[in-house]
């Protein structure tokens, strides 16, 4: 019998350190695990305190008289916005579940920053901006009274949320008609309520349905019309042929035709595509798939290369602003300009492959939305007057004048000066009308090109 | 191996001396009971001893993998990370090819003599390591220089890595403007890392097929995207209309199909 012995051993042995290797792996996940719902519980009670001095803070603005503590309140309510977004961004929510939430803390952040930059200019807040206010007060309240319901539940339940998690998937497997309806989906669903919010900050309602400027009033192009501006646009060597096909419409911000066109007989590799607008027929972006080699044309070569290409397809008047060398390719900006003033809301893009010179990517978004002729107010105060405004301490040279956007669909001229302090370079922008600093933008010098922040 | 285990265990059914098993493989003579069981405890100590040599000689050949040498006529991404250290250092200024060949080799032998290393013209493990190329995927193929976003273009051609790695360019660049168009978005973090970690934003990022090995097309296309290219025309979201997605996305507005992605917004 003793010849059973050993196996046995051995066979209880290795059970054994199967199940030990179990547990260990048992409990390491367990600790992940938790460790992963510690996260998103902080995250949810972080939230929930933010969304409390949210409302506190609202309720406070509405009723500060005094404009220096109208100011500090609304500062604050930008920050906790902002603490309170972050914190969203790290629940365990699909896209739709917390969309709506989301932008309402945008808001509330992009609204107090404008309103904020009212009050310091000595401005009052008008009636329209208070009912504003007051929208987003009774919100704030509906956020809070939902999180702070949800937040019992929450504390109840250490694993609320990787079970939300588990829902999810297997929502997302079975694919049937209705999503998991959490409690933060119903939340959402009540801030749908609310009336969209105009007013002057990147994030208003009205902004996500502006028009492209330079095409209004332009006839719309047909397919034909379209594969031979795309044909005419391309940049072209001399010793291929080019053939241009049209592949289907986009739907996007603009909507256009997509063109692609092909090089030479067979040439796979050289593929370029072209969105063209349907209105206007203007080409919104170009990409050729081409990976470039090695460098063999310098950067000023390629700029004055895509300088050329851009008078060559009728962009007159562009100033090359600033360009990023990437891999093989660099990307020059260009602003337009009118009357020697220069437009920085209306810009285009030029890639140059550094390897044979060629164009391998444009891109106009900028100048299809904002180019037109502006009536461009005349300036109030000289140079040298603006010029006395600036930072003392900073060694001042420049000054032409620029036309710059402020805010999200604002502009304003002003006087474009570089400042130095130190080894450092700044681009100062002194409203050309009254003389206040409209922006201050530093120059960072990088191995791939001038960044500016 | 197997083979042998299975053996044994059937042949203790039979118990009779001198008794010859054929199971699967192997002949298990069976000769006495006494002797039997030192044999089977030297036979149980030979297949453990061979396991943990097979084990030792696994993780073995991993690491050696890893100091693979390259030389005169190798090819691929690891020569071009060679030729892009070294034309960086001023040691080589031919194409950045992939190609390990003369002027390669010859740049490679002057690096090795400048830095006491054999200059025997074979990137081996001093080489790889004096030329810093040893952290294992810690700066990708390209990194030319320390611009300021320079953390963030790796993160967004990581997600593009993952996403879109079979896309053509045009595919890749989109997706990448999907994630810039979502940081000017009211709806989504503002941050290119708050957008891309967002919780279930991409699948890639969940399940770790983000961080494979960076491609130049990945690299350039999210330079392309953060400069502002965005073939989607201000699209948030995309997917692909073959596999398993929220219904609730086929609510939005589609603006574009580039490849195997619907992009809507």
């Amino acid at each position: 019998m003793r010849k059973w012995i050993i196996p046995t051993v051995l066979g209880l042995m290795v059970m054994g350190a199967i199940g030990i290797w179990g547990n260990t792996q048992r409990l390491a996940n367990r600790n992940t695990e938790i460790f992963l719902d510690n996260k998103y519980q902080r995250a949810f009670f972080d939230l929930t305190d933010q969304v409390q001095s949210l409302e506190v803070l609202l309720s406070k603005s509405m009723v500060a008289a005094d404009p220096r503590l109208d100011l500090s309140l609304l500062m604050d309510l930008r920050q906790q916005a902002a603490f309170a977004q972050s914190n969203l961004g790290q629940l365990p929510l699909v896209d739709s579940l917390a969309t709506r939430t989301s932008k309402f803390l945008t808001q509330v952040g992009d609204y107090a920053d404008s309103l904020a930059r009212q009050v310091s200019r000595g401005e009052v807040i008008e009636t329209n901006q208070w009912d504003n206010l007051n929208n987003l007060y009774r919100q704030s309240v509906d956020l809070n009274k939902e999180l702070q319901g949800m937040s019992y539940k929450v504390a109840q339940n250490n694993f609320y949320f990787s079970e939300l998690v588990r829902q999810v998937r297997k929502n997302l497997q079975e694919t049937p008609g209705n999503v998991a309806r959490t409690d933060l989906q119903a939340l959402d669903r009540r801030m749908q309520r609310y009336p969209t919010l105009i007013y002057d900050g990147p994030f208003s309602e009205h902004l996500e349905k502006t028009e492209p400027r330079a095409l209004s009033g332009q006839a719309e192009v047909d397919r034909e019309e379209a594969k031979n501006r795309a044909l005419a646009f391309v940049d072209k060597r001399p010793d291929l042929e080019y053939r241009a096909a049209l592949t289907g419409d986009t739907n996007g911000r603009i909507p256009a035709y997509r063109v692609e066109v092909s090089a030479g007989e067979g040439n796979a590799g050289n593929k370029t595509l072209l969105d063209l607008t349907r209105q206007g027929g203007r080409v919104i972006w170009l990409l050729q798939s081409r990976l470039p080699g090695g460098q063999v044309i310098s950067i000023d070569e390629a700029r004055q290369k895509a300088v050329q290409f851009l008078k060559d397809r009728g962009f007159e008047d562009m100033r090359p602003t600033y360009f990023m060398q990437q891999e093989n390719t660099v990307t020059f900006n260009f602003a337009a300009t009118q009357d020697d003033v220069i437009l920085y809301p209306d810009l285009v893009k030029v890639t140059v492959a550094l390897d044979n010179g060629e164009v391998v990517g444009a891109e106009t978004t900028g100048y299809l939305m904002s180019h037109r002729q502006r009536d461009l107010p005349k300036e109030r105060i000289s140079q040298e007057q603006a010029r006395a405004t600036i930072n003392p301490r900073l060694e001042v040279t420049g000054g032409k004048l620029a036309l710059i956007p402020v805010g999200a669909s604002d502009e304003r001229l002003t006087y474009e000066f570089q400042g130095r302090l130190g080894d450092e370079t700044f681009l100062i922008y002194v409203n050309a009308q009254n003389g206040r600093e409209e922006n201050v933008l530093k120059l960072i010098e990088t191995e791939n090109g001038t960044l500016t922040m | 191996m197997r083979g042998g285990f299975f053996c044994f265990f059937k042949a203790h059914i039979k118990k009779g001396i001198g008794e010859k098993i054929y199971i699967n493989c192997q002949e298990v003579r069976i000769i006495n009971s006494k002797h039997l069981s030192s044999k089977r405890l030297i036979f149980y100590a030979a297949c453990l001893l061979a396991l943990l040599i097979a084990g030792a000689s696994l993780q073995w050949r991993q690491a050696a993998a890893q100091d693979s040498s390259i030389y005169w006529g190798s090819r691929g991404d690891d020569v071009l990370r060679v030729q892009q250290k070294l034309s960086q250092w001023g040691y080589y200024n031919g194409p950045q090819d992939g190609v390990y060949e003369g002027e390669t080799f010859r740049a490679v032998q002057i690096f090795q003599r400048n830095n006491g290393i054999n200059p025997d013209g074979a990137v081996g493990r001093d080489t790889t390591a004096a030329l810093g190329l040893n952290a294992p995927e810690a700066a990708p193929a390209v990194s030319r220089g320390a611009a300021t976003d320079r953390g963030e273009v790796t993160l967004l051609a990581h997600v593009i890595e993952g996403e879109a790695a079979d896309e053509p360019f045009t595919g890749k660049v989109a997706v990448g403007a999907v994630i810039a168009n979502r940081t000017k978005s009211s709806a989504f973090p503002r941050t290119i890392s708050g957008v891309i970690y967002q919780d279930h934003a991409f699948e890639s990022i969940s399940n770790g097929q983000a961080y494979r090995p960076l491609s130049q097309d990945s690299i350039r296309a999210a330079e392309m995207a953060l400069s502002g290219y965005d073939p989607t025309g201000g699209s948030l979201f995309f997917w692909n209309p073959t596999k398993p997605v929220n219904p609730w996305v086929w609510s939005r507005d589609i603006a574009t199909q580039i490849g195997n992605h619907v992009f809507a917004h």
